[in-house]
């Protein structure tokens, strides 16, 4: 089953290493996987997404045109990146970076992921891993047990424990949070 | 290697190891987005195999240590981008005079100047063939999956030593800096990964000048000026007409051995589509979705863009009734194909992006529906 997958933000907040990972896991469990990033010439602060594409059946296209997953953690790239999204596309926005998100049927589910991750693990530098953490327990294209595994075999040393505890306050952040109709959220924040 | 590794690399790491797999051992060079990753990663791999790195101070003379580093044994490479393959045009020149082999690695980005640096393009195609002045012929490659930008790479560095003449490996940004799953060829999937005295006793007829590199105990003589067949300059006319032809004739006259193309689906096919890089891999998802509706499409990918593949090109365009042509340029392959038609009545449509962001396999589709209802 092919599966596409959408992390997008600005430079600087993690999320072409939360596409990274995702993809990294989705290869070591013998998937085709791809990711393709696309960012600006600056270096911090432009507006950045990644693209992973996963399937057991060979890759065609490698860029994404029909999304099964999208979170997005700023209005810039909202706007550039809230494309080839399906009716029941699973969106996620951090309500503090985006607030309009314009109108469609999608569901949203809105967690304050860069609030949260200051809270828990003190940094924002990890944002990605508590993007993950939603990404895993909002879908089911990466078994958690795999997802864990990529990031300790991946985060620069001595970050392991804090990108695992990054992780699972992303999967526990999802608890009780209600998607809304995006034309509704958009009405909210208007 | 006789086992296929299953690895996830982006486009640009696996360049710097195919190269390595084809014995690459210099590589000189200035970074620029978005072939930089290729610089890094040979910075560490050359010296781990005694192989020697060297970041210029620019792109010039990136490619005179290039040129420098061939006629010294090495086998050279370097990689670049639209501005500074500009900038190599003249040193690019040199190495074709000097018949020095070499592996120039172009990864387009929009142009022209300083264009979009980390978005895909295809305009530099015409740059790779006619950007150096005077007569010349060059080899340029355009692979668009990850197995093949690795066979590509290798098969550059073949090229460029049985030709003695620089191969320019042109890719896309997409094809760059997509990481994806694929398995590493192994030895009998791949060219001849030989020393140069192997290619020196094989291939001595494809040089002009004496067929031998600094430090081997031979007195040899290397001129960017018109030479003879001592590797002396020359003006005599009818050298200096003997000398070119064969700069130009070596290559086009082998273009057979060297031409590499993917059909797909063409065999009964109405509408051709005819384009290369990583737009291939978008008009593939196009052709399986246009024979879902029951239009009679087919696909030629060109993997070797020069020499131009005109002969395959006129007979493909003489059993079709429309060709399309996707390219991220305004319409630079589009030309070429219509040369090589050699007809004024061909029905042919571009599909043209320059904005930064890859053709989709929609655009294609479209365009497709649109050829079909005028035929």
């Amino acid at each position: 089953m092919r599966s596409e997958i959408r992390f997008a933000g600005v430079g600087g907040q993690g999320n072409i290493l939360a596409g990274e990972w995702v993809a990294l896991a989705a290869h070591n469990m013998g998937l085709n996987a791809l990711q393709s990033p696309t960012y600006t010439a600056q270096v911090r602060g432009g507006p950045t997404t990644v693209d992973v594409l996963i399937d057991k059946e060979p890759l065609g296209y490698p860029r994404l045109t029909s999304i099964d997953f999208f979170l997005c953690l700023a209005q810039g790239a909202w706007k550039l990146f809230a494309t080839q999204l399906r009716d029941d596309t699973v969106v996620v926005v951090d309500p503090n970076l985006v607030k309009n998100v314009g109108q469609g049927p999608q569901m949203v589910y809105p967690i304050p992921i860069i609030q949260i991750t200051k809270q828990a693990v003190e940094k924002p530098v990890f944002t990605s891993a508590v993007s993950l953490g939603i990404f895993c327990r909002l879908t089911n294209v990466i078994p958690r047990d795999n997802m864990i595994h990529t990031i300790e075999q991946n985060a620069p040393a001595g970050t392991v424990e804090k990108n695992l505890l990054a992780f699972n306050t992303g999967w526990e952040s999802v608890e009780g949070v209600i998607p809304v109709p995006r034309n509704e959220l958009s009405v909210q924040n208007a | 290697m006789n086992v296929r590794d299953r690895v996830f690399w982006a486009g640009n790491e696996i360049i710097a190891e195919a190269a390595v797999r084809a014995g690459c051992n210099f590589y000189a060079g200035y970074p620029i987005t978005p072939s930089s990753e290729i610089a890094a990663l040979l910075s560490l791999r050359l010296p781990q195999l005694g192989g020697v790195f060297l970041q210029m101070e620019d792109e010039i003379a990136a490619m005179g240590a290039v040129v420098g580093g061939s006629l010294g044994g090495s086998k050279a490479m370097t990689a670049t981008s639209g501005p500074g393959f500009s900038l190599k045009q003249e040193n690019l020149g040199y190495a074709i005079m000097t018949e020095t082999p070499c592996v120039v690695v172009d990864v387009q980005r929009g142009g022209p100047s300083t264009g979009t640096p980390t978005a895909p393009a295809q305009g530099d195609i015409m740059q790779a063939r006619w950007g150096t002045h005077g007569d010349h012929t060059i080899i340029a490659l355009t692979p668009g999956y990850p197995v093949e930008v690795y066979r590509e790479t290798v098969r550059a560095f073949h090229l460029s030593e049985v030709y003695r003449t620089p191969v320019i490996l042109l890719i896309d940004e997409v094809i760059a800096h997509t990481t994806e799953s694929f398995e590493i060829p192994t030895d009998s999937e791949l060219d001849p990964v030989q020393p140069r005295n192997w290619y020196q006793e094989k291939y001595a007829e494809n040089s002009f000048r004496p067929f031998f590199d600094f430090y081997q105990g031979k007195h040899i003589h290397v001129t960017g000026l018109t030479h003879n067949k001592a590797g002396f300059a020359t003006t005599v006319p009818e050298i200096v007409q003997e000398s070119i032809e064969h700069l130009v004739n070596k290559i086009l006259l082998k273009q057979k051995d060297i031409e590499r193309n993917e059909s797909y689906m063409l065999d009964d096919a109405e509408i051709a589509i005819i384009t290369f890089g990583s737009p291939g891999r978008a008009s593939k998802v196009a052709v399986d979705e246009a024979r879902k509706e029951g239009i009679k499409v087919g696909l030629m990918r060109i993997i070797t863009f020069w020499p131009f593949p005109k002969d395959t090109i006129r007979a493909l365009v003489d059993n079709v009734k429309a060709v399309i042509v996707p390219e991220m340029n305004m319409g630079m392959l589009r030309m070429e194909v219509e040369r090589a038609a050699m007809r004024r009545d061909v029905s042919l449509h571009g599909v043209n992006r320059v904005g930064g962001v890859p053709i989709e396999p929609k655009d294609v589709l479209e365009k497709i529906r649109e050829v079909h209802r005028g035929l």
